[in-house]
């Protein structure tokens, strides 16, 4: 549902706008918390899983200026320039290996 | 009345003693006199002095000496006294009798004379003394005990000050239904009380501080009613739904000289737990069985194993899926766990000791679900805290435990189950156990997802873990709230110790404690016992890692270290985001930086072992193999692991 309502957004979003500053980014990430529900490495945790990213930017703005279970952060908190440079470092973290790939849960899945 | 003439005469040396040293007193000797004849008769049956007794030759305006040491922190010398049988012996037999293996307190003169005949004439054995750095640990780590052992240990409090330290992890075990047994001293008698500090920690109404969230409390006058009180207390904690019961027991009863035979010591008979109503207990196993989408929702059910047992036989007579919560209900890999499969509408829902069920009672009016509840605390309400919930509709409301219901509603299963509904029932088994792999497997791979990260993913935390302790008699003894829940997700739960649930009131510094206690409980069973720690519950009164340490309590503590008050950060956020402005400020007053704590060096401070931080998955097996090894020595270990914040 999460990734649909991500997927729409993408959809309306048509435009890409100039890269942003992912060590700027990553600065913006930590101070305003975004690690607090998506965690260090956009992962998930209390939120959604921000890697890999399904929008482009503009999408990605959108959804952050009218999110649905998140809280929308308007322009005067985090301008379009910041949420760029938000989503260029989000474009950065690595994404995790497949649980296919990964012994321990296989044999937790056989168990 | 006639006085003990040894202790009149110890007694009345030592006051002259101080009333020579005290040139105020000279110039009042009468209304000395006066207050002191006043003493005698108030102590007790036979109007002696004892040792709760000493400085009331004074007045509260000019303390004695005695007073004075007292309000010092001193203690005053004297000629000899001696008092070989105090009350407070007798009130030791009492407590004997009630089987409790252990109390938890942190010492005060309240209950000096108390404190003292535990140790000696009690041998310091049934209960043994553990001793805690705060009352708070001490409550809360009989809340962990009980638990794990199914019935109350004691907690020792000093006046009104220890049990208002106290009263947050009191009202923890009175919201999650668990019985403790609390003594709290005190010095009623204002004549005999000395001014000062004596004054400050005591109360006229001393169980009226937590009377909200207590169970029942009685002040006993003397030491019948102190064994009468002291027993039917032990009953009424251990009658569901349990709770903390609270005697108050006053200076003047512990320390006054036994006079005569001892008074009897009241027979401990359990009460049996109330059972449903017959009628309405039918009338739930038609709901039961006519259902097509039955849920069984299960909270503070299971107060023992027997109630697991039960539970796995109604939902497999009805092939009904339990949505398990805050205890070890249900096994977590029966094929019956969970909430059925993805659309399953639930068109009954048999709620059973759920604390607030309005969410649910209101979704199942929404979809026209018919709602059941079973639970005792249907019967048992006060007012003024909220605990209670909403009211909701309830389409049959049966007030009894529902642990002790269940042989009833089993019984009359069998009886109504026609071979038609059998038939379908198992066809809906089928579907169910195939859902319930389904989501289970999901739930696995979610693991994956930080696997590699730094600080510590908690899925990868768990998993890791679970090979370490699959094979031992483990139990999990932390909440899992703050953790993601991940052991319910990939280990296998199917004991009923291996699981105590949450905190109850949702107050924080509950779990460190409550895992020494619930530790402690397992310790003779030789069980594993693992904490999951958050850091900021850690904090609020670590000093009972050194109870731990102390008393030889294995425990392996591992630190969910995310640095703060992780759920406060995102709600300040929240509110930032919502009232529109500094959203990159709901850091402050949330987060437990700068400087960053050392857990380990916090756990070597108290006398365990403490490795860590670990902030890479790489390191976190070696080191919780270390830990592991030295908790099945029989000590606490403290492994720090920095870790994402949920």
């Amino acid at each position: 549902m999460r990734l649909l309502l991500l997927a729409s957004f993408a959809a309306l979003a048509c435009a890409q706008s100039p890269a942003g500053d992912a060590k700027h980014g990553k600065e913006l990430f930590l101070s305003y918390a975004c690690y607090s529900c998506h965690s260090f490495d956009g992962h998930g945790g209390a939120g959604a899983r921000l890697v890999p990213m399904p929008l482009n930017q503009a999408g990605f703005i959108a959804f952050v200026r009218n999110a649905g279970r998140m809280p929308s952060y308007s322009s005067k908190i985090l301008s379009d320039e910041k949420l760029a440079d938000i989503y260029a470092y989000i474009k950065t973290l690595p994404a995790s290996p497949d649980a296919k790939n990964i012994p321990l849960i296989q044999e937790l899945i056989r168990e | 009345m006639a006085k003990s003439k040894k202790t009149s005469v110890d007694r009345r040396g030592f006051l002259k003693g101080a009333a020579a040293g005290a040139a105020a007193l000279v110039a009042k000797p009468q209304i000395a006199d006066a207050q002191q004849a006043a003493a005698q008769q108030a102590g007790g049956q036979n109007g002696q002095q004892t040792a709760q007794n000493r400085g009331v030759s004074g007045t509260a305006a000019e303390p004695t000496q005695v007073a004075l040491a007292r309000e010092t922190g001193g203690r005053p010398g004297g000629a000899a006294r001696i008092i070989e049988h105090p009350g407070s012996d007798y009130m030791v037999d009492v407590i004997k009798s009630l089987n409790i293996e252990y109390l938890a307190a942190n010492p005060g003169s309240t209950y000096e004379s108390l404190h003292e005949s535990l140790i000696n004439y009690g041998d310091n054995k049934m209960p043994e003394f553990l001793t805690c750095c705060h009352e708070e640990s001490a409550v809360a780590m009989a809340h962990g005990y009980a638990k794990i052992e199914g019935k109350p240990m004691m907690a020792l409090i000093h006046g009104d000050i220890g049990l208002q330290h106290a009263s947050m992890a009191i009202y923890n075990a009175y919201v999650d239904r668990v019985p403790i047994y609390m003594v709290v001293g005190n010095h009623a008698d204002g004549a005999r009380r000395a001014p000062g500090v004596q004054s400050l920690h005591s109360a006229q109404d001393l169980g009226a501080l937590v009377r909200d969230y207590t169970k029942w409390d009685d002040e006993p006058l003397s030491l019948g009613h102190f064994a009468e009180s002291a027993v039917r207390a032990y009953n009424i904690a251990m009658t569901p739904p349990g709770g903390p019961v609270l005697i108050v027991c006053n200076a003047e009863i512990q320390g006054d000289p036994m006079q005569g035979p001892a008074p009897r010591i009241p027979k401990l008979t359990l009460t049996t737990p109330p059972a449903g109503d017959i009628a309405a207990v039918r009338e739930a196993a038609k709901i039961l069985i006519d259902a097509e989408r039955p849920q069984i929702i299960a909270q503070r059910m299971a107060r023992t194993p027997e109630g697991m047992t039960l539970l796995v036989e109604l939902a497999e007579l009805l092939q009904a899926p339990v949505n398990s919560q805050e205890r070890m209900n249900f096994p977590t890999r029966h094929p019956l766990a969970g909430t059925g499969w993805q659309g399953y509408q639930p068109d009954v829902t048999l709620n059973l000791e759920v604390g607030d069920i309005l969410p649910q009672a209101r979704t199942d009016r929404a979809r026209g679900a018919k709602t059941i509840q079973i639970t005792a605390v249907s019967i048992s309400h006060k007012s003024n805290i909220q605990d209670f919930g909403h009211y909701a509709d309830i389409d049959l409301d049966i007030g009894a435990d529902a642990q002790a219901t269940l042989p009833a509603l089993i019984e009359e299963v069998k009886k109504q189950l026609t071979p038609d509904r059998k038939s379908a029932f198992q066809a809906r088994g089928v579907k169910l156990a195939e859902a319930h792999k389904k989501a289970r497997d999901q739930q696995i791979e979610q693991a994956q997802y930080g696997w590699d990260s730094s600080p510590v993913s908690l899925g990868r935390l768990c998993a890791e873990l679970w090979p370490l302790i699959k094979d031992e008699d483990w139990s999990l003894v932390s909440p899992q709230g703050f953790i993601g829940n991940w052991p319910n997700r990939l280990w296998k739960f199917d004991k009923h110790h291996q699981y105590i649930g949450g905190q109850g009131a949702g107050g924080m510094g509950y779990g460190a404690p409550a895992s020494v206690g619930a530790a402690l409980a397992n310790r003779k069973h030789g069980r594993l016992s693992v904490n999951i720690q958050t850091d900021g519950d850690m904090n609020y009164a670590p000093g009972v890692l050194w109870t731990a340490a102390h008393h030889r309590i294995p425990l392996l503590s591992i630190m969910h270290n995310n640095r703060g008050y992780h759920q406060e950060v995102m709600f300040v956020e929240d509110q930032a985001v919502l009232h529109n402005r500094g959203a990159d400020r709901s850091h402050i007053g949330t987060k437990l930086w700068d400087p960053n704590i050392d857990y380990a060096k916090m756990a070597q401070a108290y006398g365990m072992h403490g490795e860590g931080p670990i902030t890479s998955p790489d390191e976190l097996v070696p080191a919780l193999k270390r830990g592991i090894e030295i908790v099945k020595k029989g000590e606490p270990a403290m492994i720090d692991v920095v870790t994402q914040p949920r």
